[in-house]
């Protein structure tokens, strides 16, 4: 594991509000290898975007405990200086937001914040970053670069805008891009170009990327390893095709029975019950109240065990 | 190209407004109690005097025909003469305006540069030392009204410490340059008279300050309150995200859009300042146009109410064009005539 790109280790994550402490991440472990694209699957509310925001330590870390090692090339991120986070962010590590329409700022041109994301990361003359930017953008394929430069967000296209965000993610060659639900607030078509226009851009830089996302169908294409979270933990991971084959945990199999298809009988299967409340979760598995398969063994934490090569899962059933 | 049709557009909605007051007034001004030729005469005044004026004055003719004839004055720049003065109204006018205007944007301007930092500093400091200041600003000034302000400024920095002086606009010894712009000030920097651009400044420092103290704490409260909001959202997250720098999100990426709400604020602002501006004038015995207006309506000057009235609403429907105009400036989705859905 030392020679990984990213090695996330046993990350909790507690919230102190005025009810009390919630706590949401427990113990999040896995590891990124450079140029790997790996997918972070969960249903909303599980901690996966969090796990995003703890990467670029965009958390507020006075309301917000964060404990555990997050090792990107040697450094720790949790330990990290804010002034030693710039030479991170958008450099190194950069985020593919998920919402054009409120991620790009309304009252100033793509071209401003374009220029703006590449001066802070390269450092160059405006003239420089003007040229980069025109290029990145023929890059992610839009007709045309001049007119979008000169643009307010508001007069581009959903689809348009989600390309300057990956414009904006991929024009600092960073080793790795963290996208968060990229293209989930737009339509399927759309979204699909924009998954496959990310993937290719990424492929061809060698950049790792951390795909996070609720939609299985999308893992099985762009992603080669997946993780499975669930309340704030990784209950399984391991390569696609084993996942898919044989899902080891009760809730990977849930959420693989919850996929619609169009060819086979019946309709998709919910799952009862909902993500567990992170003021008082449950003790051992956050799975379990909702769990057919639940023992007593459950009730206590259960370590991510080898099933299979590379494949790993978190659950009393599977020893 | 649309800023100019925005702006046409907005001139001809502020001249139909404008009308509209000019009906109100007048008939509002004829309708309550008390006879303006018996007033300026005095009780000794005999009837067939009284009718002579009322005749004189047109009286005794209906509204609808006294209307008519007020709007053919006004049209070329006669509002008719002052029963309080025996001038005419629009030379008390171009006379005592430019001051007040001047006393109003310099209360405008010391709002902008106090209020918008102070905000701007509340927001990224949250539950700091000026963020509780402004709070305590915000609490004295919606608890005091700006003449109770005028007052206290008077007593402790005019009186007691005796920095400023005590009231009007200029000392004794010093002489106005010749009027260009009718603003004191300005005119001082074109004719070069420092001295008396000193000493003019010395005078309007207490009146405006009395005049914002209240529109700094609204302003800088909303300016905190929007930029706390705009810190919350993704584009800012985003600019995080990229390590754009701190000063660069604070001055520019969350400043702008929180300004946004903050100048359509500023707008009311404007109307509050000159309304209150009759009071801090009259408490500083500032020659603005509250000494007249305020005599026009005890002496029931019919002419002269509504000749104030009218430039008051003449000037807060151009600073409300203005503010527009700066929000058209700010926001590119109004500017470039965004369809929100």
């Amino acid at each position: 594991m030392s020679d990984a790109m990213l090695s996330v280790e046993d990350v909790h994550l507690r919230v102190r509000r005025f009810e009390g402490v919630h706590h949401i991440l427990k113990g999040v472990s896995f590891a990124v290898q450079a140029g790997e694209r790996l997918a972070i699957v969960g249903e909303s509310g599980c901690g996966k975007s969090l796990t995003a925001r703890v990467l670029l330590g965009l958390l507020d870390r006075k309301r917000i405990d964060i404990s555990g090692v997050a090792r990107f090339n040697g450094t720790d991120l949790l330990g990290l200086a804010p002034a030693a986070w710039r030479g991170v962010r958008g450099r190194r590590i950069a985020m593919i937001f998920q919402d054009p329409s409120t991620a790009l700022n309304p009252v100033f041109t793509i071209g401003d914040q374009l220029r703006t994301v590449i001066r802070r990361g390269q450092g160059v003359t405006r003239a420089e970053a003007d040229g980069q930017a025109l290029a990145m953008l023929e890059a992610v394929a839009i007709p045309d670069p001049a007119r979008v430069l000169a643009a307010y967000p508001f007069q581009l296209s959903g689809g348009l805008a989600q390309r300057v965000l990956i414009a904006m993610a991929l024009v600092n060659r960073p080793e790795l891009i963290v996208a968060d639900e990229p293209g989930t607030a737009l339509d399927v078509t759309v979204q699909e170009q924009t998954l496959r226009l990310m993937h290719r851009l990424t492929a061809e830089r060698g950049a790792a990327v951390i795909l996070i996302t609720h939609n299985l169908g999308v893992v099985r294409r762009f992603a080669a390893r997946i993780c499975v979270m669930y309340g704030g933990s990784i209950v399984e991971q391991g390569g696609v095709d084993d996942i898919f084959a044989r899902p080891a945990h009760p809730y990977t199999q849930a959420l693989l029975r919850a996929v619609p298809r169009l060819t086979g009988a019946g309709l998709p299967e919910g799952i009862d019950g909902s993500v567990p409340d992170y003021l008082s979760p449950p003790s051992g598995c956050r799975f379990r109240p909702r769990c057919p398969r639940a023992i007593d063994a459950c009730a206590v934490d259960q370590p991510l065990l080898e099933v299979g090569p590379g494949h790993q899962v978190a659950c009393g059933r599977a020893a | 190209m649309s800023v100019w049709r925005f702006l046409a557009r907005r001139l001809v909605a502020s001249l139909f407004v404008l009308a509209g007051v000019s009906v109100l007034i007048f008939c509002l001004a004829r309708v309550i109690p008390g006879d303006p030729a018996r007033i300026a005469l005095g009780p000794n005044a005999e009837r067939e005097q009284v009718e002579a004026m009322r005749h004189e004055l047109w009286l005794d003719r209906p509204l609808a025909e006294q209307y008519v004839r007020f709007v053919g004055g006004a049209l070329r720049g006669d509002l008719g003469i002052s029963l309080y003065n025996h001038r005419p109204v629009m030379e008390t006018i171009r006379r005592t305006l430019p001051v007040t205007v001047e006393l109003i944007l310099a209360a405008a301007v010391l709002t902008a540069l106090i209020g918008v930092p102070m905000g701007i500093v509340a927001a990224r400091w949250r539950d700091g030392a000026i963020d509780n200041i402004t709070r305590l600003i915000s609490l004295l000034g919606a608890a005091a009204p700006s003449f109770v302000w005028a007052i206290l400024l008077m007593l402790g920095f005019a009186y007691t410490l005796q920095i400023f002086p005590i009231a009007g606009r200029l000392s004794e010894a010093m002489h106005a340059p010749p009027s260009v712009t009718g603003l004191l000030l300005v005119d001082c920097v074109i004719a070069g008279q420092w001295a008396v651009l000193g000493d003019g400044l010395r005078h309007i420092c207490l009146p405006a300050l009395a005049l914002s103290l209240s529109g700094i704490a609204q302003i800088a409260r909303m300016t905190r309150a929007n930029m706390v909001e705009v810190y919350d959202s993704a584009h800012i997250e985003l600019a995080r995200a990229f390590a754009f720098s701190e000063a660069s999100m604070a001055l520019k990426y969350a400043l702008r859009p929180a300004l946004i709400p903050t100048l359509t604020l500023f707008g009311l602002q404007i109307a509050a300042l000159l309304g209150n501006a009759f009071l801090v004038e009259a408490v500083f015995g500032y020659p603005g146009i509250a000494q007249f207006g305020v005599q026009a309506i005890l002496q029931k000057d019919l002419n002269g109410i509504v000749g104030c009235v009218l430039v008051i609403a003449a000037a807060f429907l151009a600073a409300n064009v203005a503010v527009d105009l700066a929000v058209a400036f700010v926001d590119p989705r109004i500017r470039l005539g965004a369809r929100r859905g």
